[in-house]
């Protein structure tokens, strides 16, 4: 059994990350976390601008999105910031205190002294972080991987190179019992019949069929086509003519491998192997729903260039063509453009970012990583009330 | 009404407008280039990084909102200067924004994939702000007639007994300076957004009259999956929700109404002005930025834990309370308050004393969304 260096939670997962988050659950907070982060060095500030003044749907994804983070698996310790008597702050951390985790909620009323508040969350905080360089990293078998995949900036090469070549990794993720997430739903728009045909069974694929649809729908519900808008104009800088000739490169992620499971944004799977996540195309928001679902490290094609990371996972860029990982190397872990060049073959550059995603897994920081590439927003399905 | 005429000390702008702060703006167009901006803003004092989670995969009147958002700030009177930072492939590209935002300000702005990098960026970015602070520092504080103040009165959490009890100080307070030609923007609960046929005689033409009884009967969802809602999908409010938004029109009352704001927009007149709100306080705040108020006052029974990014927020308690803590809470409305004394103070942090959130550097920034992400 092939296995990786990660750290063991009492719950029983594994994190390639051990990290100390601080995280508001209302945006009235967020400059408290940042100020709080800022007061241990190390801590991670989780910071997220929503969770009051949304719709019910809104709302719920928010709550889900800020389990799933407090409770991954790379994190050790976190501390939640919450305000008001209906808060879900102190909820979340019950819960997760019974799964083991080791989270502490602070919930603001009107009487909350912010000095005191800032003393109290500081030696928490100064606390657990201490313990958590404590803690030795244990071998862990390559089952307990899971890994998203994602594309952000793409361009004309992204469908012949990294995404093809990220596709190669991912089945041999699956191949090995792990499991591979694969998602942006708008970017799979146009060409959702070729990964329904890779489902499991009619009722995967109709789920498949159904979130697309669902998507294009609630659009065209707001008098808007999305067509209008993706390809971006970046993508079209880059060669990308249509959205379906987007799609048709951005599903190549996911390999070959047979479709075991839809999921909603920031839902964990309960199935191994490769599974759809039903997240925008937006790079930042899509990528804190895989991460919240369980993903410990995020596979990101680009094009044009992208320095985005995530807060809790580790993610790992690979760049489509040889002219920008010539001028942007700073922010490319792997660079695919090799294939372009007849260097390398896509079987080649997948067996490499599948090197690169175990030596991650034990401990190695992206270049995202290097760079304190941090962004987080939580998937906004309609407007502030 | 309060008879008190004030100056207060600001910067004047070129194009005449006046800050009661000095800031530069380094502005992501888009959450990816949110921490290269906040790496540039540092590089100087007067740096304010305005960063948040928008500026990509957004359509329609979603994305207009986060543009006319941007705008708003680059065109804020705090605002010297301001660096537009984008990534490079989003749907808010940086050059079509830079042509949009006003001219009569120093204004840059350039891509991180434009750049071929974020170490680039920096160099290149922090080269245009040091050179603006330079310039910058030149800039001293005048005596400014009080009718260039652009409020913004956010009330936050407020019950019926709190709107009666602070009524007549706030009441007085705006008439004072409308009367000396400031400008006023009221932000709106939705309670008082249902109740605005109460106030149709204030209006100052028929349009504005009209925009009134339009958002008095319109409606909200309750969820928002369903296409075509029934009448169960839509909010309810009762009888004690609509007591709560008259008891808000007491602010206002008998002062005419210039414009409804909506979401970003500037008004073109002074005067009171009723603004379009989310419940969100930061986005809320954020839009009374793009919205061009230099102060923003929060009116609340409790400490407020976050400002906004580069107008100064003084919150204003109502009865000081024994449950209550103080340490955040600039002026207290009691039973002795005047509205010269409350006056006085936003004249104060107007003039340059900072609020309790600028102390604690409690400074947040964020965009309201009317529709969903792609």
């Amino acid at each position: 059994m092939k296995t990786f260096k990660g750290y063991k939670r009492p719950n029983g997962t594994f994190g390639v990350r051990n990290h100390v988050i601080v995280i508001n659950t209302v945006g009235e907070l967020a400059g408290v976390a940042n100020r709080l982060a800022d007061l241990v060095p190390g801590v991670v500030p989780v910071i997220q601008q929503g969770g009051t003044s949304q719709f019910p749907e809104d709302s719920m994804q928010t709550i889900r999105t800020i389990k799933g983070t407090v409770g991954h698996p790379n994190i050790n310790a976190a501390l939640i910031l919450g305000m008001g008597e209906d808060d879900f702050a102190e909820q979340i951390a019950a819960e997760l205190r019974e799964q083991q985790c080791k989270v502490k909620a602070i919930v603001i009323n009107k009487s909350t002294s912010l000095e005191k508040l800032l003393v109290d969350g500081r030696a928490w905080l100064q606390k657990v972080y201490e313990e958590s360089l404590e803690d030795k990293r244990v071998d862990v078998p390559i089952t307990e991987l899971t890994i998203g995949l994602e594309c952000g900036g793409s361009d004309a090469w992204s469908g012949i190179t990294a995404n093809p070549a990220i596709g190669v990794c991912s089945d041999m993720i699956v191949d090995d019992g792990a499991t591979s997430i694969l998602a942006e739903t708008t970017e799979a728009i146009g060409a959702e019949h070729i990964l329904a045909r890779r489902a499991i069974n009619e009722q995967v694929a109709k789920d498949f069929l159904t979130i697309v649809k669902n998507y294009e729908n609630r659009i065209l519900d707001t008098g808007e086509d999305i067509r209008s808008a993706n390809p971006t104009p970046g993508n079209m800088v880059g060669g990308l003519t249509t959205l379906e000739e987007k799609s048709l490169g951005c599903i190549k992620k996911g390999g070959n491998a047979p479709l075991q499971q839809v999921l909603k944004y920031a839902e964990k799977p309960s199935a191994k192997g490769f599974v759809f996540m039903d997240t925008p195309g937006y790079d930042v928001e899509s990528v804190a729903g895989l991460a919240a679902g369980g993903c410990q490290i995020v596979l990101f094609s680009t094009g044009k260039g992208s320095p985005t990371g995530s807060p809790i996972v580790p993610v790992i860029k690979i760049g489509t063509n040889p002219k920008l990982y010539e001028i942007m190397s700073e922010h490319i872990d792997v660079n695919a453009g090799t294939i372009v060049e007849g260097k390398k073959t896509l079987q080649d550059v997948g067996e490499e970012i599948y090197n690169l995603v175990l030596k991650v897994a034990n401990g190695e920081k992206t270049k995202a990583e290097q760079h304190r590439n941090q962004e987080f927003a939580i998937w906004r399905l309609a407007q502030s009330i | 009404m309060c008879k008190v005429s004030k100056t207060f000390k600001g910067y004047v702008r070129d194009n005449h407008s006046v800050g009661t702060r000095n800031y530069i703006g380094v502005i992501s167009t888009v959450v990816c280039s949110s921490v290269v901006t906040r790496d540039i803003a540092k590089t100087i004092p007067e740096g304010i990084p305005v960063v948040h989670a928008n500026g990509c995969a957004q359509l329609g009147d979603d994305f207009k909102l986060t543009k006319n958002t941007l705008k708003g700030v680059v065109a804020n009177p705090n605002i010297y200067a301001s660096l537009l930072v984008g990534l490079g492939c989003e749907t808010n590209q940086v050059s079509i924004l830079l042509d949009e935002t006003i001219d009569s300000k120093p204004k840059a702005g350039f891509s991180i994939q434009q750049m071929a990098g974020g170490t680039n960026t920096l160099q290149q970015g922090s080269k245009i702000v040091r050179e603006w602070s330079n310039s910058l520092k030149e800039l001293q504080r005048t005596e400014i007639p009080i009718s260039n103040l652009k409020l913004g009165i956010l009330p936050i959490d407020l019950t019926v007994e709190d709107y009666v009890f602070a009524s007549k100080t706030i009441l007085a307070t705006i008439q004072s300076l409308v009367e000396q030609k400031a400008t006023v923007v009221l932000g709106m609960t939705d309670k008082m957004e249902r109740v605005l046929e109460n106030v149709q005689h204030q209006a100052n033409d028929e349009v504005v009259k009209q925009q009134l009884l339009a958002i008095s009967s319109s409606k909200t969802r309750q969820t928002w999956d369903k296409v075509n809602p029934n009448e169960s999908n839509y909010l309810k409010y009762n009888e004690a929700d609509l007591a709560l938004g008259k008891a808000e029109l007491e602010f206002i009352k008998d002062v005419p109404i210039q414009s409804i704001v909506k979401y970003a927009e500037i008004p073109k007149s002074s005067g009171l002005h009723l603004a379009l709100m989310p419940n969100n306080v930061i986005e809320s705040a954020s839009n009374l930025v793009a919205s061009g108020c230099n102060l923003i006052i929060f009116l609340t029974i409790r400490p407020i834990f976050t400002g906004t990014i580069a107008v100064p927020c003084m919150t204003v308690g109502i009865q000081q309370k024994k449950d209550v803590s103080m340490e955040m809470i600039d002026y207290v409305i009691n039973r002795d308050s005047t509205p010269v004394q409350l006056i006085e103070e936003m004249i104060e942090v107007a003039s340059g004393k900072l609020t309790k959130l600028e102390t604690f550097k409690l400074e947040e920034f964020a965009i309201s969304h009317i529709g969903t992400t792609f």
